[in-house]
């Protein structure tokens, strides 16, 4: 194997052996902790991928700003929208047919 | 490697500057890719914290093996990607244009796959709408309707950055000053990797609900 590729190799599989990790360990009945996990993981995963992949590690600190500036921005997305939907409850009501309402005309 | 230095844009000093600038605007586009997954993914948000039961039983319907098989072949494409780039950068125009084919096939695989179990779902009525199965419990039209917005919008990307790599891959053919350089193999390397990205987040959020029970 070149020297160039090794790390290249190991990245992918250990990107394979973390894809088994996730897999297996959904089917553990640990509650929200399954779905903490599956995100830890894919997480670590993606970190793999701009890293080495996309040479994020190697590369000019302005990239990963930039990389950071597009995470910050979907948190502030997420963080203004979901307080919005946090401090509202739903209020159920039955969804009406448009014909089951007599229309009302004049007066 | 001076004979590359012909083909500097007017506006840049140097090649070094010119690959920079490149690929500073891969990693603007890919932060704004990622706000327009960012609504669809905010949807989901929304339905896992207020549907949290009906999320869970919708995953059970979506094919874990199909999805977990589909996961590694979009992780091994972009190795093979990853690897194409390094090829095209060392100038190694015949080895760089088979790898770029390999990971058009492993697109293709994918597409295939997940077309395999978009039917399933079509013949489970689980595609939302009027045809949408009766009994189901309240949010689970949701997850699916998420759920074919966002992997649909993933294979639409998927499908242009197939055929980038076929149409690079046919450009390799000729010697080298010729297009693709090895800086364009390493910006649409970006843009393969950054759907895989997606699709490493997606994988969790949408087979892997509630698979234990409960």
């Amino acid at each position: 194997m070149e020297r160039r590729t090794r790390p290249l190799v190991l990245t992918w599989l250990a990107l394979l052996a973390l894809l088994a990790l996730s897999a297996s360990s959904a089917w553990i009945p640990l509650g929200w902790i399954n779905t903490a996990i599956g995100l830890a993981v894919a997480t670590v995963k993606a970190l793999l991928v701009a890293l080495v992949f996309m040479r994020l590690r190697a590369g000019h600190p302005l990239l990963r700003l930039t990389a950071l500036a597009g995470l910050a921005t979907l948190a502030l997305l997420f963080a203004l929208s979901g307080a919005d939907y946090a401090t509202r409850s739903e209020v159920k009501a039955p969804w009406q047919q448009p014909s089951s309402v007599a229309p009302r005309l004049g007066n | 490697m001076s004979p590359m230095n012909t083909r500097i844009a007017e506006q840049f000093s140097s090649r070094e500057q010119q690959a920079f600038a490149g690929t500073f605007g891969m990693w603007v586009f890919i932060a704004s890719e990622l706000l327009f997954f960012a609504p669809l993914l905010f949807g989901y948000f929304y339905l896992r914290t207020h549907y949290p039961a009906a999320c869970a039983v919708a995953s059970r319907h979506t094919d874990f093996l199909l999805g977990t098989a589909n996961t590694a072949v979009l992780l091994s494409s972009s190795f093979l990607m990853a690897l194409a780039a390094q090829a095209a950068e060392a100038r190694r125009r015949s080895r760089a244009r088979w790898l770029l084919v390999a990971v058009a096939a492993l697109g293709v695989a994918f597409l295939v796959i997940k077309g395999v179990e978009y039917h399933a779902e079509f013949q489970e009525q689980l595609f939302p709408g009027a045809g949408f199965r009766s009994q189901a419990p309240p949010g689970m039209e949701l997850f699916f309707l998420l759920y074919f917005a966002l992997t649909g919008l993933h294979a639409l990307h998927l499908t242009v950055g197939i055929l980038v790599c076929l149409a690079m891959a046919a450009g390799l053919r000729h010697p080298e000053p010729q297009w693709p350089s090895g800086e364009a193999v390493e910006f649409a390397g970006l843009y393969w990797h950054f759907v895989d990205l997606v699709w490493i987040f997606l994988y969790p959020l949408v087979y892997l609900v509630g698979r234990a029970g409960g």
